[in-house]
Parts: C-alpha cells; structure tokens; sequence
C-alpha cells in the first residue's frame, strides 16, 4: 500500500510540471468573420467556416482554401444566409435565406461550392424540417401541409403526402425502398402543424404511399442544443421497436401495436431554468430501458410518489415482475443490469441545456444582447443505490452511503463503482459489501464531476483537472491539475476540457499529463475524430492544433 | 404526328388479337400478383368447393386423425368427414346454431362438445352467458345441453361435464345428468380440465390479496386498483378433492378460453384487454399465454392475435409448431410459430384470388372467423374460409 502511495504521489507531481502547449500544426486567416463551422473528418478531408455572406471550405491538412465565394455569387439568389445546414453524407451544404415570405434555399456540392440546385418553393423551413435519408440520398422536408420527398443532388421533387404531419424523426430503412419513422413537433414550430398527432408510419419512399399507420405515446423531442434525438427507433426481425418514455412495439408488417411498456414522464422541476432561457431542457433523469437477451427492464416513473423497476418479455410485452416501490426519486439516470442485479442509481448528474438570450442596456442608451448556448450537468438529490434480484424483482441491497451525493456511477467487472463526489466507493454487484473507498477531492482538483473507465482505470474528472485511480484497488494512478473547467470531448486516451474562457487543456489518461491552448473568449472548438488534433475556431481564424 | 403514328401501329393487328394479347398480359400479372408461394387447394367437401352454400364456423379433427367434423351457421347439419377422402360426408342434425358453434371432439371422439357463437358482440368487456350441447357422434343425440353459461368442458374419461356459470363451479354426470356443486362459487369466463384429468382450471376475478401475492404488481398501488376492475387470474384445483392447487403467478386481462394443450403440456391462456384500457390502438389485439401444466409456472412465450373474433388456436401433431387465427390489414390469416421461441415460421393469408369467383362463378362469403386443425401428416392443414374449406401444405 506504502509503495501504491509513493508511486501514485510521484505521478500527481509530474502531473502538476507537465503543462505543455498543444502544437500548432497550422493558422490560417480567412477573409472573413467566423459564424458557422463544420468539422469533416481527417479521411474526409476538409471542414468549412462561414460568415452570413461569406464561406470558406479548407483543407484539413493544411488549412489552405479549397474553395471560397460569397453567397451571393455561389447561388445568385441568396444575398445572406441563415442558416447553414450540412449534410456530410451527402456532401451538401443547404443554406437558408429568410425573406419574409419569400424564403430561399440552396443546396451547394461542399466538395467544390458547385451550386446543385435552388428554390423559393419552400417556406418556413428550417433545419429541423430537413431530414437527409442517405440510404435513398434524398431529403424529406415537412411543410405545414405536406412531407414532401427531394432528391438531394437535383433538388427534384418526387413526390408529397398529406398523411404524415409534423417533422421526421427517428426513422430506420426497412429495404424496397421502405421506411419506418416517427414524426415529432420541434418546440419552436409547435403552431405550424394544426392537426398533428403522434404518428408512427411505415412509407413506401419510392411514391409516398403509407403502408401503416399507428400512434405512440410520450413527445417525441431533440434536445435543446445539442439537437439529438431523446428516443430511439430499431426493427428487429418482424418488429419495431420504438425506445421512448419506456418500449413501444409494432408489428413491421401490418404496424399493429403489439405491446406497450412505456410510461409518461416529464422532468418537472428537477433543474430550474436559467434567466433568461429561451430554450431549456432536462435529459437522461431516467435511465434508458435495458435489454438482455429476451428481458426488457424498464424504469416506471410515471407516479410522483413511487417509481418501480419492470421487467418484461421483450418479444411478446409480457410483465414478468414489478420491483418493490422506489420511494419519491425524482430521478433515476443510471441502470445497469449485470448478473442477476438490477442495480439503480438514484439521483446524480443529469444533463440540462439551455439558450440563453440578454438584452441588457448597454450604460449607453442602447442594448448589449447576449447569446449563450449552454449544456451543463446539474446534481439532483435524493441519491441512493438499490440493486434488485433480476430473478424476481426483489430489493437485493440498498447502500445508505450516497445520501450526500452521487455524481455518477459505472460497473467494472464484478464492481459497482460510484462516486460521491468527494469518494469514490466500490461495491460487490451481488452484495453490495465496499470493496474500497478513496477519496478523489483531495490535491487541489475540487469535487468530482463525473467518473469514467478507461483501460483498468477510473477517470474522475474533477472541477479542475482529472485523476486516475486503479478500479480494483482504488489506488490513485495519476493526476493532472488545471484550471476550473468542464470536459469538452474525449476520444481514445485523450480528453478535452474548456474553461469559460475558451481556454483548453488535452489530457493524456495515460499519465493525466496535459497540453493545453489559450483561445479567445468564445472560440469554438471541434476535435477530430481520431482524437489526435483539436480545431479551434476565433474570429476569422482558424487553428489547427496537436493533442499528442 | 405521334397520335398518327400510333394509329398505324395499332391498324396493323386485327382487333381480337389486342384484346387476346392484353388480356393474356393481365392474367399473367394477376396469377404472378397473387402468387405468395403457398402451396394449398381447395377441398370439395361432398363434391363441392363451396360446401352447399353456407358457411362453416368450426373444424377439428377426431384425436385419432381419421374424421374430420364441421359445424355451420344457420342450423345447418354438422357435418363428418374421412380425413382421407372429403367426398365421403355424413351428417348430424346438431339443432339451430344461428352464428354457428364452436365443435370440439371429445378425448375419444365419442362425443363433440358445442359452443354457442355469435356474430356480433356489443358489450364484449362485460360476461355473456351461452349455451353449450354435448352430443353424442353416433346417434347424433345430445346427450347434454344448457344455456346460461360461461364455459363448459368435458373430462378426458368423458364421463362429466363441468359447467362455471352465475353460480359457481358445478360437475354434470353425462349419464344421469346430475348436476353437483363443487363449492367454489366464485363466478369465472373459462374453464380446462387436464388432459389426465386430474386438475381443472378456473379463471376469475381477483381478490386484492391474491393481487399483492403477484410478483408482476407487487404493492404497485395504481396497478392494483386496475387490476381489481379488470383482471382476472387463474387457479387450478385438484379435480377430486377440488382443493386449490396453485394460483398462476400472472394477472391477465380479461380471459375468454382456458385450454390444456393435447400432449398435457402446456395451459394456454386466451386473454383480451379491457377495450377501454388504453396502451393498444387495435381493440382486436388478444394474446395467449402459456403456463406449465403441470407446475403453473408461467412461459415466456405468448402468441398474439389481431382477430376480430375470438380466435382459433392449435399445436402441430408433433408439438413444435403453434398455430393461431388473425386478421391482417384485409383478409384473415392463420400464423404459425415456432411453439418453443414464440418466432413466427410461416402465415397464411386467406385472400381471394383474382378472376376465382369468375371462374367458378360461384359465391364466396365469409363471416371473418377462420378456425383450423393440423392433419395428422405433419405437413398439411386444413382450415375454413366462409363457405370453403382450404388444405395448406405447410411443410412441402
């Protein structure tokens, strides 16, 4: 143990020296504020930046300009844009110019700002009604009146449906040109569709025909941010599997609802809003369902008061047993069901976004208006730990250690790992008996976060900087200080934090040793896919930097 | 120009020779649209494909495969026929069924018991009471008979019917129609006696502590409460001492058939929610449930329906196949499953062929019920269609 601590010790210290700067790998400025960025990957090749008037698409290698052009010039009839959509899949870029009625929208090849077609045919659409099937390589737009089906590279209309209302969501290819899908209403364009209703259909793509039609229960919604979708859409074998406030099925042939186990949930008041939200949203306080093999565990939250664990025949919708009450949680972001555990984290991290619009006087007689598109992880209490029989339903253990505080919790091998906060606790799945207890606050990193598994290591990632501790043992493996900071990415052995500011640090998990890059206040920046560069966008500047 | 041209093309055939081309051109595609693969026929039961014009309601087969009996709608006669020849048919004078009965032969086929059917069922959440006739295949005479009843079933030494009406559990002695109370009066939608005869299966209404034994509710409060509305649970008693045996670990919806599987298995359970329940947008959608026979352990696997009526359901002769009646977008279909898994094998949808009825000039209605039984083979199946009685090869 004594020789754990001196090894451990020595790499926090190192940890602490090693603050390198990430190498710059290449800068280029370009002729033109930066508003809209897109990222393509190191085997695409090239990402653009983009202003209202103006874009650039540059190589990735060397971060010279491929192509440029003001829009106007690209597509004649647009003299600014939007909103810029990409479809990387398609290798368009779909621009958007709103004039009061009279909307534009282009489509440009990204490879070469070709421009592929352009119409005015189409109003009110915005991102959200643009849902690029790349199986079929076309569009489905929904209009207030209709769906309407595009083919991506001529901008020709091939066919339209008043049946389907709303926008596309989720949706899964089921071969001869057929698709299952599920409509949604954006929260911004709730008023646009009258008459909608929660519709799951089977399309024939090639003339628009509905072969089924059924309805499904909960909203359907993308985040607020972040834009992905909350709800999940599968067809295994002759069924469809509709992931959302619990399981919905339906038959793929005739689209019969063959079981339900779903349950509406709204997270009411777990986070409040921040002043000033204009968008806001509470996501992942009920963990999703869990399959194994032929059993369906499914989170009951539908009741205020008591929320159950279920467990269901997945094929045929069976109820096989209720779990005993799980009193007033008001949420449940982590389930796991390993052997013949079911085990529950109560309370914790869950996700909030939100946009944040001010308009404040400027001290001047005008008004300063700010913009903030934030996505930060709150704490919600109650927190426990119960772990359920998987055979019966019934209550195994309970540990009584997390009424302070859960961040988050993760199963290594036969270990219930859970942090505290301030601890990180291990727990016999089967048991509940504490394997270990170590402390993850101490050295200057400030509470914890959220914790992760990396190769036989548990990542903490604390308020200011990221440790690593041995997930059998519990002995500390690294540390690496920074400044106060939220984890921005992670691919491979590498992860990102950012400051307020925009400042970021590169962390190797290895030996928590980091690079980091100051940016300008309000930087974007995208790391690539490989984990191995970081693009960091200001201004009109684009930089290109090393993690490694 | 172009219509000119066209003109000249057409003027070079005589006008029969386009009309023959084009309709041999459509009943190519009719015969090639139509084909789904199924390789089946259409029997002529007493020499006729449309069985005299009315339709049947039930088939089974006899427990030793050699006779196959159907009842009909409308008083017509049940009729008995050698499995191996459909031309051979005799008759029995089972009275006036007006919807049809559902006929089943006894365990040696000595007697079939009959239960009333109706067409229409306006208040299907809420108990209806039938009639049901035990008669006897030989003389043709019914040998028991009595209306207001929830469900009926023979014992296998078909010495006893045992009837669950308004006022319990009764056993009848099909030789002096005695009828005894067995005690339990707790009023139920459908009965099984085992195929040993040793244990019989009620379902009915639940008490709240039998609710809180179940692990599936649990003290689930809300699903409680529903549950005491509209469920209904099954116990099995022993049948001499009508002692309970054991209460199945599941609550269903409401439970229209109980049935042990030939080969003394499995329980089936037929159940359909509660219209008003809500969760299912299609209100024919029901369900079997399977339990062990023998211990009331519940299986995992169920077999859907979408039938409008209730549906008809089977094993194969040798016990791996499991067969169900329902109702596709259209037509209505028999769907076969893997019994073990529950994973759909095959279906067949009982559609009208194109140009059929102009072929045969016949007419073709049906009452959208379908029921069916496996041939002893283990290849073939023969199942109703209105007036038709159609032979599905289902293992070619």
């Amino acid at each position: 143990m004594k020789h754990l601590l001196i090894t451990g010790s020595l790499l926090c210290a190192t940890g602490l020296l090693a603050q390198e700067d990430m190498p710059t790998m290449w800068e280029t400025k370009l002729e033109h504020r930066i508003e809209h960025t897109g990222t393509g990957t190191e085997e695409r090749g090239y990402s653009y930046a983009a202003s209202e008037k103006e874009i650039t698409v540059f190589d990735n290698k060397t971060g010279a300009t491929r192509w440029t052009g003001r829009f106007k010039d690209l597509a004649p009839r647009l003299n600014k844009v939007d909103e810029l959509v990409p479809f990387w899949e398609s290798n368009v870029l779909f621009l958007f110019d709103r004039k009061m009625g009279k909307d534009q929208i282009a489509c440009l090849d990204m490879s070469d700002g070709r421009l592929l077609w352009a119409t005015d045919k189409y109003q009110n659409v915005t991102d959200e009604n643009v849902v690029y099937i790349p199986e079929l390589d076309g569009f489905a737009i929904s209009l207030k009146e209709r769906l309407v089906w595009m083919m991506a590279r001529t901008g020709e209309e091939r066919w339209s449906t008043d049946k389907f209302k709303g926008v596309v969501g989720q949706y899964v290819v089921t071969g001869d040109n057929k698709l299952v899908m599920v409509n949604f209403v954006p929260g911004n364009l709730g008023a646009l569709f009258s008459g909608y209703k929660n519709q799951i259909v089977r399309i024939d793509l090639t003339n628009g025909n509905i072969l089924w039609e059924n309805t499904y229960v909960g909203r359907a919604e993308r985040k607020v941010i972040s834009k992905e979708f909350l709800y999940d859409l599968d067809v295994v074998g002759d069924k469809v599997f509709l992931r959302m406030n619990g399981m919905q099925v339906y038959d793929l042939n005739t689209g019969a609802n063959i079981y339900t186990a779903a349950f509406d949930y709204t997270p009411d008041k777990l986070v409040g809003a921040p002043a000033g939200a204009k968008k806001f949203g509470v996501y992942h306080a009920v963990a999703d369902p869990v399959v194994v093999g032929d059993d369906l565990y499914v989170l009951d939250m539908s009741n205020k008061k008591s929320q159950y664990v279920k467990k269901y025949d997945k094929n045929s919708g069976k109820l096989l047993w209720t779990s005993p009450e799980i009193k007033e949680a008001r949420a449940i972001p982590a389930m796991y069901v390993v052997g013949d555990r079911v085990l529950l984290q109560i309370g914790g991290n869950v996700e909030a976004q939100a946009y944040i619009y001010k308009r404040e006087p400027d001290g001047q007689g005008g008004w300063r208006i700010t913009e903030e598109w934030r996505i930060w992880h709150p704490n919600v209490k109650p927190n426990g730990i119960q772990a359920f029989s998987t055979a019966d339903g019934s209550l195994a253990w309970e540990s009584e250690r997390f009424r302070k505080g859960i961040t988050n919790a993760v199963v290594v091998g036969d270990q219930f790992i859970v942090c505290s906060g301030k601890e990180l606790y291990s727990m016999d799945i089967a048991t509940g008996a504490e394997k270990y207890a170590v402390p993850v606050s101490k050295g200057g990193l400030g509470l914890a976060d959220q914790i992760m598994v990396y190769k036989d290591m548990i990542v903490v990632i604390g308020d200011k900087g990221v440790s690593t501790f041995n997930a059998k043992t519990g002995a500390p493996v690294a540390m690496g200080k920074y400044k106060k900071s939220d984890l921005e990415d992670f691919e491979g052995d590498r992860m990102i934090l950012k400051t307020d500011k925009a400042d970021i640090a590169c962390f190797d998990l290895d030996d928590c040793t980091y690079k980091q890059f100051n940016a300008r206040t309000g930087a974007i920046t995208s790391m690539s896919t490989d984990g191995n560069f970081v693009y960091v966008y200001e201004k009109k500047n684009v930089t290109k930097v090393g993690t490694r | 120009m172009t219509i000119n041209a066209g003109s000249i093309r057409l003027g070079r055939h005589s006008s029969p020779a386009v009309i023959a081309t084009a309709l041999a051109g459509l009943l190519t595609l009719a015969s090639t649209a139509q084909d789904d693969g199924q390789e089946y026929r259409i029997l002529k039961v007493g020499g006729t494909e449309s069985i005299a014009g009315y339709l049947t309601s039930w088939i089974d087969v006899s427990p030793d495969g050699s006779t196959v009996g159907l009842s009909a709608t409308q008083g017509f006669p049940y009729r008995l026929f050698p499995a191996s020849d459909e031309a051979q048919v005799r008759t029995i004078d089972v009275g006036n069924w007006y919807a049809g009965s559902r006929a089943r032969f006894s365990s040696t086929g000595r007697y079939i018991l009959l239960q009333q059917l109706f067409y229409l069922d306006y208040a299907p959440n809420k108990d209806r009471p039938i009639k049901y006739e035990v008669v006897d295949v030989t003389t043709g005479k019914a040998v028991f008979s009595m209306d207001e009843l929830y469900a009926a079933a023979l014992t296998p030494d078909e010495t006893t019917v045992v009837t669950l009406g308004k006022d319990g559990l009764h056993l009848v002695d099909l030789g002096s129609g005695k009828r005894r109370s067995t005690g339990l009066e707790r009023m139920g939608n459908a009965v099984a006696v085992s195929t040993d005869g040793q244990r019989v299966a009620v379902a009915h209404k639940p008490t709240k502590a039998e609710l809180e034994a179940l692990t599936g509710l649990r003290n689930d409060k809300d699903a409680l409460k529903n549950a005491l509305k509209v469920g209904q649970l099954v116990t099995v008693y022993d049948l001499a001492t009508l002692k309970p045996l054991y209460t199945l670990n599941e609550l269903f919806d409401k439970i229209f058939r109980l049935e042990y599987s030939p080969d003394g298995q499995d329980l089936w359970i037929h159940a359909k929610p509660h219209t008003r329940k809500g969760g299912n947008p299609n209100p024919n959608q029901c369900y079997v449930s399977v339990a062990d026979a023998r211990t009331g352990a519940m299986r995992r696997t169920a077999f859907p329906s979408l039938a409008q009526y209730e549906p008809d359901f089977r094993i194969s002769p040798d016990g791996k196949l499991f067969a169900i009646g329902s109702q596709g977008n259209k037509f209505m279909e028999v769907h076969l499953y893997e019994r073990a898994t529950g994973r759909m094998v095959d279906r067949f949808v009982l559609s009208y062929r194109l140009f059929e009825k102009m072929a045969s000039k016949a007419e073709f209605p049906s009452d959208g019920r379908v029921s069916f039984v496996f041939l002893p083979d283990g290849r073939r199946m023969l199942m109703t269609f209105g007036n038709r009685l159609i032979e599905w090869t289902y293992a070619p």
